[in-house]
């Protein structure tokens, strides 16, 4: 089986699209207190905008009335519907939401001015229409307001959410957590039997956390990345003992080329992790580096397969690694990179080629 | 107190090794084991009262070893060591297992030991449906002794009376689970052809039709048909089209 990635990766991200409605539980004690003062302010505010000295307070009385009846109806009604509402999108869920709260506009002003007797009242047709027609402006407003409110309040809420997320990731990825507590634990039990190796499994590890810390867009020299590799390598080998085997093929001149930061180390970490750490009788991990005629530079990473079967429980935390390093060649080559997995029965390889560059490159071809 | 353990790290081994010996007192040292596979068969002949398992170990992890020994009559109490796995921590602290997080602190290690040998059966009755995890091997017990059969040989369940009869590449075995636990377990690898079968899909060599309408599986590698019920005709039709 043969496979080829060169850009296509499916981006991860950590919300899923379209998940979640706008608006909020409007039925909880809360939100419903909320609802109330704020209704009962825009009652105030009517009634300061519009009524007549001497007549105010009789005019509160009225509008509170009628505010606090369409507004707690408008929160019952979409409470209720709120199951139903989260089948649509977000813009027509909105949209329907709008419609609701005209349609009930519409119809609690017809009883009010059906049903509300008030003493020299204008019962013409005109002040009819004027009603219904102030009612449905300032209600759509309001609505449209409110709508709109809740919607930027629910995406500041979604992107914060998405963002803190992602940077978790990012933060667990750099410290990798059971490499960081399985080489504690090697040191804790060399501290006793060799404390000299246990001197140096601290230097390798103080080696690569600083590599993998430092900012990943940083062009270094490929032996200086080769160097952390090894460090990486040799606290895994005091861990897997016999188990690992490790192969290097390095051709000197392609090692002083300049590679993005941690390149190769993920790879090999993948190779350890799913090559490696899986067979009980252990194996090989060859690492070849070279630099072909046209001045591509050639890095590959050879490491066993083993049953797909019994590396079912270990997670993919493989295919991060790979599609980080891969978007990071696309980012920096401009698609003139080649990121390659071939997966056969035994064997697994990544290969890496990466084209020669006139402004970073230290050979000046 | 005999105490197992069982890591595929030699450094890890030696540290507990260690530390078991600084304790002293009634805790002795039963034998050590690199993987799950050796851990089994340790446990098996050596018996110990308590056994410290890793849980990420090449061939057969931690997990899968507990719920081999859940089948046992009299299974050792089992401590889970591990350097960090999310996952598994929630399924124990929910469960009340004994674990203990690595690099493993000397006074934990006393605590847990402690804890393990007074409760030592029963606490692992829960390890099996908590992680989720499918295993590798399938065991049995012939004449007291257990057996291993890994999931890849195995051509197919079949339910009888009381038992499961299971046909692998070597012979037949009965286990005492049920089809349908094995079913929810090895979805990916087995399909329901019949009320009481289960067969590997790598297995199924083809469908044939008898001349009473019936239909059989047949099987790579040996002669007998499976019938397939009216209902699962089209799963197995499927998944041979699949493979073509």
């Amino acid at each position: 089986m043969k496979q080829k990635h060169t850009t296509s990766m499916q981006p991860r991200s950590p919300v899923k699209q379209g998940e979640g409605l706008f608006l909020p539980d409007l039925c909880s004690i809360r939100m419903l207190l909320v609802v109330i003062v704020i209704a009962q302010l825009l009652a105030f505010v009517i009634m300061l905008a519009g009524s007549v000295p001497g007549q105010r307070w009789q005019d509160l009385g009225l509008i509170s009335l009628f505010v606090q009846w369409l507004v707690l109806c408008s929160v019952l009604v979409l409470c209720l519907l709120r199951p139903w509402l989260e089948r649509f999108s977000n813009a027509r869920a909105g949209m329907i939401c709008f419609a609701i709260l005209m349609l009930l506009t519409a119809t609690i002003s017809e009883l009010a001015f059906s049903y509300v007797a008030i003493p020299g009242m204008d019962r013409s047709t005109s002040a009819h229409v004027d009603f219904l027609i102030r009612n449905l402006a300032i209600s759509a407003i309001i609505s449209f307001v409110t709508l709109r409110y809740f919607y930027l309040q629910y995406q500041s809420n979604r992107l914060l959410q998405a963002e803190s997320l992602s940077r978790i990731d990012a933060l667990q990825a750099r410290i990798r957590p059971h490499f960081l507590f399985n080489s504690m634990n090697i040191i804790a039990s060399l501290t006793r039997s060799k404390p000299e190796l246990a001197e140096q499994a601290i230097e390798d590890l103080s080696r690569v956390f600083r590599a993998s810390l430092a900012r990943a867009q940083n062009m270094i020299p490929l032996h200086e990345e080769i160097e952390i590799c090894k460090s990486y390598l040799h606290i895994e080998s005091l861990r897997l003992g016999n188990r690992l085997t490790v192969d290097w093929h390095i051709d000197e001149q392609a090692a002083q080329r300049p590679v993005p930061a941690l390149l190769l180390q993920p790879l090999i970490e993948n190779a350890v992790i799913h090559g490696i750490e899986p067979l009980a009788e252990g194996g090989t991990i060859t690492i070849r580096v070279l630099q072909n005629d046209t001045g591509t530079l050639v890095i590959e990473v050879d490491n066993p397969c083993p049953d797909t079967a019994s590396i079912s429980n270990q997670g993919n935390g493989n295919q991060i690694a790979q599609e980080n390093i891969s978007e990071r060649l696309n980012a920096i080559y401009a698609g003139a990179a080649e990121f390659r997995i071939t997966e056969q029965a035994q064997c697994y390889n990544v290969a890496i080629e990466l084209p020669m560059q006139q402004d970073t490159d230290g050979s000046g071809k | 107190m005999n105490v197992l353990i069982v890591d595929d790290e030699p450094l890890a081994r030696e540290r507990l090794v260690a530390m078991l010996n600084e304790l002293g007192g009634d805790y002795t040292l039963a034998g050590e084991a690199a993987n799950g596979i050796e851990a089994l068969e340790q446990i098996a002949s050596l018996q110990p009262d308590i056994v410290l398992l890793d849980i990420h170990m090449p061939a057969m992890g931690g997990i899968e070893v507990a719920r081999h020994l859940v089948q046992q009559a009299a299974s050792p109490a089992v401590i889970f060591t591990t350097a960090y796995d999310e996952y598994a921590l929630a399924a124990f602290e929910a469960q009340a297992v004994g674990y203990l997080l690595k690099p493993v602190d000397a006074e934990q290690l006393a605590r847990s030991l402690h804890t393990a040998s007074i409760l030592q059966e029963g606490q692992l009755k829960e390890v099996d449906t908590a992680t989720g995890t499918k295993r590798s091997f399938i065991s049995f017990r012939l004449r007291g002794d257990m057996q291993l059969v890994p999931i890849s040989d195995v051509r197919y369940f079949r339910a009888e009376q009381k038992y499961v009869e299971m046909r692998h590449s070597d012979g037949i075995a009965l286990i005492e689970e049920s089809l349908k636990s094995l079913e929810d377990e090895f979805a990916e690898q087995f399909v329901r052809i019949h009320r009481n079968a289960l067969v590997a899909k790598k297995a199924v060599a083809g469908l044939e039709r008898d001349s009473l309408g019936r239909s059989h599986v047949r099987l790579f590698g040996c002669d007998e048909r499976l019938d397939v019920s009216r209902r699962h005709v089209s799963e197995v039709r499927q998944l041979l089209k699949s493979r073509s």
